[in-house]
């Protein structure tokens, strides 16, 4: 069984990165996030009845870590730890508005709310409302007003100019 | 900025992020063996614990009560006879305290055994939230028994002293009064001091899930 989960975690592995990145604002608190969320997902695999895909679950399990977790407090205010380099991608596909845009979208989720950050998250991976109902155990009608809210949140966090 | 502009930056960086911190099985591994409990295993690891050390607690007074107690007056004084009321009021604070703490680690088990990892979010956050309050109440448990066991230790003790040091009976209420304030007043202060203490360490984690529950629920 262990076996199986190394080798289904290192494919699906990008789940874990995408979520860590979402909710934490500094490389050590995404690696111990990172850690957490992979032992909530070995602890829980026996559990796993495949009768979801397994990205599905590994979503929920990862999410509900990522919303539960314990945070040691912290003396800087939420969101004052991001860096430079929490915004750098990779060279080959380097563009600077992209760049500008993902700075924008980091300092906007930062401060949004657990559940806010982890439907904007299932919908900039583009899933569909039945998915992020099904993965987070919400009512679609939930998820869809919930989206509307948090669009125009974000819209106006990013643009504070044309309030 | 459109929302569709963030949706094709995001899956830039992401795939970014990917192929920079991609780990292969050996390193997963590892950082599966490393890992630390998390503050909810601590917790659950302290109210087991704190189970044997009550359940512990409870065996002592019960033996105390039944075997130790009367073997001793026995040893002091053959003629002393604890009076019938004493004893009933001694075996129903016996059985209550041991029926909360049956009640107690049957409910703590129930919660336990409810909800896995894989649950929805708010089946975790209520588990979540449930698991410290029962960390709380395991405080208030071991201060009711305390309370219990030793308010009848100070009716029993002062009946025998009663009978063997001849205490004035004009005495007795204000003795009474004076035995069961002071208890009460170290119970509570007891009680508000660990209030204080869990406040203190998880007062904050435990008003954040209290937050996002509430959120859930703004619509259902």
């Amino acid at each position: 069984m262990e076996k199986e989960f190394l080798e289904i975690i290192r494919q699906n592995q990008g789940i874990i990165h995408k979520v860590c990145s979402i909710y934490c604002d500094s490389e050590e608190d995404r690696n111990d996030l990172f850690q957490e969320i992979l032992a909530q997902l070995w602890k829980s695999f026996p559990s796993f009845r495949k009768e979801s895909k397994f990205t599905t679950w590994m979503y929920r399990v990862a999410l509900n870590t990522a919303i539960t977790t314990f945070k040691k407090s912290k003396r800087q205010p939420a969101g004052s730890r991001l860096t430079v380099e929490s915004f750098q991608i990779a060279d080959e596909v380097y563009d600077p508005a992209t760049e500008e845009n993902i700075r924008l979208l980091q300092q906007a989720v930062a401060r949004l709310s657990g559940i806010e950050k982890s439907i904007i998250l299932l919908f900039l991976e583009s899933k569909s409302y039945e998915e992020i109902a099904e993965i987070t155990g919400i009512t679609q009608n939930y998820v869809r007003v919930k989206m509307n809210r948090i669009k125009k949140k974000l819209v106006k966090l990013m643009n504070p100019a044309e309030e | 900025m459109e929302l569709k502009d963030l949706q094709k930056a995001w899956s830039q960086f992401s795939a970014s992020q990917a192929g920079k911190k991609e780990l292969d099985e050996e390193q997963i591994r590892t950082m599966l063996d490393r890992r630390t409990k998390n503050l909810i295993e601590r917790i659950d690891r302290n109210i087991r614990v704190g189970f044997v050390v009550i359940f512990l607690i409870i065996l002592v007074l019960v033996l105390n009560d039944f075997i130790l107690s009367p073997w001793l007056v026995e040893g002091i004084d053959h003629q002393l006879r604890i009076p019938g009321w004493l004893l009933v009021l001694d075996v129903g604070i016996n059985v209550l305290i041991v029926s909360l703490f049956l009640l107690f680690v049957i409910s703590y088990f129930r919660v336990r055994r409810n909800c896995s990892g894989t649950c929805d979010l708010r089946h975790t956050l209520l588990k979540t939230i449930r698991v410290l309050n029962f960390y709380r109440q395991l405080f208030a448990l071991v201060l009711v028994i305390f309370l219990l066991a030793s308010g009848t230790g100070f009716l029993v003790g002062l009946f025998q002293g009663i009978h063997l040091n001849g205490m004035l009976p004009v005495n007795l209420p204000v003795v009474i009064a004076v035995g069961m304030v002071s208890l009460l007043i170290i119970t509570g202060g007891l009680f508000f001091a660990f209030r204080w203490i869990f406040r203190r360490l998880y007062g904050n984690y435990l008003d954040q899930l209290k937050q996002t529950l509430r959120e859930l629920d703004e619509l259902e």
